[in-house]
């Protein structure tokens, strides 16, 4: 019996663990070990070390001219600047009284719950490469262009377009925590401050709100700092073609489809999404450093 | 003996530099700036200077024969340079000849006197009269003045009619209207769209003349692609249209040929070269992609010389690449030869467009001895070597002319070689690193020891305050005001760490990244920043202690100094990172200045704000009236200055005055 007991918690973690364990922990250590393999889905994998790494990083010049600095380019400004739009909005929202505010926030979320219908409803008829096209239209009007501009099959635009549709889209899971995060700071503690000293909503907001929710900023980071660099869809779906044209709109997770199940290299893609979930390590790092409560 | 050698010495540079050309040769040297090089070409005779040509529009060459529209007497003349016996084409039916084109079969006449293309046969009998198009789409009242034209292979005409603002007149071989050919573009700038909002629809009608500008001449080539040239443009006067009408020629795209506004005439050779010829006789040659390979000729202005010309009308070459110009003024053709420099320059062009690198490479090395600082000959050469796969060797070359875009190529190229070569090392060393970076910081947390070095000096404390504007600005200032960090002397080292982050900025950047400003001096750099910041410092002094701000000059002067915290800290690091990124990359060096001088701003923006104690509101308009000072500043100073030197040149000369009667 007491030896049972001695055991007890991990029996009562169990259910969770082997979850964890085959949906989550299982899945990257057989990734890691597949990123130093040769692998075609069909012969066993043979052991290559670290030749996919050398690979990714000298031999593939798409990743390096084309991908990595798309990727670069599109989480710097796509994370910090969908983060900072959320935290704004839902402050905005915060202070609005209850019947408008759920009204308001439910509009915000729905661009990132319907992407694929907003996608093919509002953006490719906005961005539509034809006359017709809203943007076309009004640019031909205004005469800014004398000829329709082929938005979403054109590489010089269709990144700046992905970055904006996901901006957009960018009120997500962490807008809805941050803005629970704003509506739940204790109320005496801003009347406390202002007894103190403070005197406006800058302060107010520096001194008392962001660091009492601290816990929620840090999730709205890691989420968007997580969802910038695992989008992958939305260059395909806008452009319509994979790859996009000219690898414009081409971000690191199109190029693990690409050789994963297109060319069927599937120790190269294990050895990509290594380094995707190094990346993503790293700045995650960098969020807990800035919000995280040691 | 020495002497002798001296003297021999001395007469063979005179040799090698003296030339019997009466024309300079002009090319791209360093830096992107004009520089004399060999001569590219020489006139090697004048011809037709009896052939009684009055005001000649026009010329065409065509199987050793030039035909010429010789407008003042109403006719074509039709020279053959092997027999030199001239025939006339036209004489009773043509009116005022602007241009002529000759194909196969027959010849074709723009003339704008009668407004008809007339077609003759190559024994100058009249075949076909084109006159204005029928179709309702050219236009009922739409005028018909064919100045020039060309004609490709399937018979159609192109024709460049006066006045028309709507592009190239394309007809069928008998004369129905196709369309037009790609039309000019008007350029709708910012300040016309001002404009647009304060005029009325009668003012804009009298008043704004929004026209594309038209097409002032054209050529074809052998592929039957359509060059023309647009005066008064800049950059992109000459064109390359495709069939559809657009520009493909790619400098000119983006606006960054180097060309002149007063082109005349334009033809293309053989190979694809383009030769552009100015009212004033200047003879531009470009290469397919529209870089500037020589520049040569000119006006005579005095007196006549070889080579120059009074009024330049139309230029042309053969197969041989001898050029022919004629002379409007004065009615006689000259024509240039090429030397061996110029003809070493197409052949190396050539062999590399045919993709014969190596070839190409070792003609590119015999040039280099006529002019060893060419960007058309280090560009090729490079070329070469890039092509090769030696990367270094192409990098030194572009570097020398100045090509950016493929220095940038070659460097990636070299960095991905060494890349290549160290990849295991380098992941190795990073992982080490990493590992022990996470061990080490497992075990000081584990022990609870903190690393943290005391740094006894107060000067050098103040100095790595620092620091503390970054993560807490409004805090640090607070600080700062009363006292307890900061000091002037750590806000003048503060200061001149600014100074010397900007003077790296702008003169130490790598060469893809670099600002253009090599002849910059840095006494210059220096003073252009110093001046505004203590204007700022001084004028925010004035308008806050009006204005309640609580700083004292000493404060502004510190809070100043500190505000730059974000750029003096993270700018050198992005300047680094230029020698190790290409423009594949560029972005990152553009968005990290961005952010950090956007960073730099809001900083000074809280200075402010914290130094003074102000609202949202009188901070901006402190920062505002600020400006405004600074502006009223440097006028006062300038108007002082002005009457100052006025007196004192008043004074100088009565001074002057004196002493002379004196003596």
């Amino acid at each position: 019996m007491k030896k049972l007991k001695k055991y007890m918690h991990w029996i009562l973690l169990s259910p969770y663990l082997t979850l964890f364990v085959i949906f989550i922990l299982l899945p990257i250590v057989v990734a890691i070990y597949l990123s130093f393999t040769y692998f075609n889905a069909i012969q066993s994998p043979r052991w290559v070390g670290l030749q996919n790494y050398v690979n990714l990083f000298t031999r593939d010049e798409i990743f390096m001219q084309k991908v990595l600095p798309n990727t670069i380019k599109f989480s710097l400004i796509v994370g910090p600047g969908g983060y900072i739009l959320s935290f704004i909005l839902a402050w905005l929202v915060a202070q609005l009284t209850k019947i408008p505010r759920t009204i308001f926030a439910l509009i915000l979320y729905s661009p990132s719950l319907t992407a694929g219908v907003t996608m093919a409803v509002v953006w490719r008829v906005l961005f539509n490469g034809d006359q017709q096209g809203y943007l076309n239209a009004l640019l031909l009007r205004l005469g800014f262009i004398d000829k329709p501009i082929q938005w979403l099959q054109s590489p010089e635009h269709l990144l700046t377009i992905m970055i904006i549709v996901s901006l957009w889209s960018s009120m997500g899971v962490g807008f809805l925590a941050m803005l629970a995060g704003i509506l739940n700071v204790d109320e005496t503690l801003y009347e406390a401050a202002y007894i103190d000293g403070i005197r406006n909503r800058l302060q107010e907001i520096i001194y008392i709100t962001i660091p009492a929710m601290k816990p929620q900023m840090l999730f709205g980071a890691v989420m968007s700092i997580v969802q910038t660099f695992t989008t992958a869809g939305i260059g395909v779906a806008l452009s319509g073609t994979n790859p996009t044209p000219q690898y414009a709109g081409q971000l690191i997770v199109n190029h693990i489809e690409d050789y994963g199940f297109l060319r069927y290299e599937m120790g190269y893609a294990a050895a990509v999404s290594v380094v995707l979930l190094l990346i993503i390590y790293l700045f995650s790092r960098i969020a807990w450093k800035l919000f995280g409560d040691n | 003996m020495k002497k002798q050698i001296v003297l021999i010495f001395l007469i063979l540079t005179i040799l090698a530099f003296s030339s019997n050309s009466t024309f300079l040769t002009y090319t791209i040297g360093q830096n992107n700036k004009w520089k004399i090089t060999q001569d590219a070409y020489l006139v090697s005779e004048i011809i037709l200077d009896d052939a009684g040509l009055y005001y000649p529009e026009d010329m065409y060459l065509k199987d050793g024969k030039l035909y010429i529209a010789d407008s003042g007497n109403a006719r074509i003349l039709v020279y053959d340079l092997k027999t030199r016996e001239t025939t006339e084409i036209g004489s009773w039916s043509l009116f005022t000849p602007t241009g002529v084109f000759v194909d196969d079969n027959y010849i074709y006449v723009a003339d704008i006197g009668m407004s008809e293309v007339v077609i003759f046969d190559k024994e100058g009998n009249e075949v076909k009269r084109i006159g204005k198009p029928k179709s309702i789409l050219f236009g009922q009242y739409t005028k018909f003045k064919p100045k020039k034209l060309v004609v490709d292979k399937r018979g159609n005409l192109y024709i460049v009619s006066e006045g028309s603002l709507d592009g190239i007149i394309q007809l069928d071989r008998n004369g129905e209207f196709l369309g037009y050919f790609g039309a000019n573009k008007v350029r709708i700038t910012a300040l016309d769209k001002f404009i647009d909002l304060f005029y009325s629809k009668e003012q804009k009608e009298r008043i704004l003349t929004r026209a594309p500008k038209p097409y002032y001449n054209l050529a074809i080539d052998n592929k039957g692609l359509i060059y023309t040239i647009t005066q008064k443009e800049h950059g992109d006067a000459i064109k390359k249209h495709n069939t559809l009408g657009n520009n493909i020629l790619y400098l000119s795209r983006l606006d960054s040929m180097v060309d002149e506004a007063n082109f005349v005439d334009i033809t293309v050779d053989k190979d694809g070269r383009i030769f552009a010829l100015t009212e004033t006789g200047l003879i531009y040659e470009y290469d397919q992609e529209g870089n500037l390979i020589f520049s040569f000729g000119g006006r005579a202005i005095a007196y006549d010389k070889n080579g120059l010309f009074s009024v330049a009308s139309s230029i042309e070459v053969d197969d041989e690449g001898r050029i022919y110009v004629l002379d409007r003024e004065k009615g006689i053709v000259q024509i240039f030869n090429p030397t061996i420099y110029a003809t070493l320059i197409h052949k190396a062009l050539n062999l590399y467009i045919q993709g014969k690198y190596l070839e190409s490479k070792s003609i590119w090395q015999d040039v280099l001895k006529y002019d060893g600082f060419s960007s058309v000959i280090h560009n090729g050469l490079g070329k070469a070597y890039f092509q090769e796969g030696k990367y270094k060797e192409a990098a030194l070359h572009f570097k020398v002319a100045y090509n950016k875009r493929e220095y940038s190529d070659a460097f990636w190229e070299i960095r991905n070689q060494f890349l290549q070569e160290n990849m295991k090392i380098i992941l190795i060393i990073l992982f080490l690193l990493l590992a022990f970076f996470e061990i080490g910081g497992r075990i000081l947390k584990k022990k609870n020891i903190k690393l943290k070095i005391q740094i006894k000096n107060k000067l050098l404390n103040d100095i790595l305050y620092l620091k503390n504007l970054l993560r807490h600005p409004i805090d640090s200032f607070y600080y700062l005001r009363k006292g307890t960090h900061g000091s002037v002397l750590s806000a003048s080292i503060i200061y001149a760490l600014f100074v010397l982050v900007v003077v790296f900025d702008y003169m130490g950047r790598s060469f893809i990244f670099n600002l253009n400003t090599s002849e910059r001096s840095v006494g210059y750099v220096v003073l252009s920043i110093i001046a505004p910041v203590m204007l700022w410092v001084f004028s925010n002094y004035l308008v806050s202690s009006i204005n309640e701000g609580r700083g004292t000059l000493k404060n502004i002067y510190i809070f100043t100094a500190y505000s730059a915290a974000p750029y003096i800290i993270f700018q050198p690091f992005i300047i680094l990172l230029t020698y190790v990124l290409t423009y594949n990359e560029s972005f990152l060096i553009s968005f990290g200045s961005f952010f950090v001088i956007s960073w730099t701003i809001i900083v000074l923006f809280i200075g402010v704000k914290e130094t003074h104690d102000y609202h949202l509101k009188g901070t901006i308009g402190s920062i505002l009236y600020s400006i405004v000072w600074i502006l009223v500043i440097v006028l006062v100073f300038s108007i002082v200055y002005m009457l100052w030197d006025q007196i004192f040149e008043t004074v100088y000369g009565i001074i002057q005055e004196v002493l002379y009667r004196v003596r």
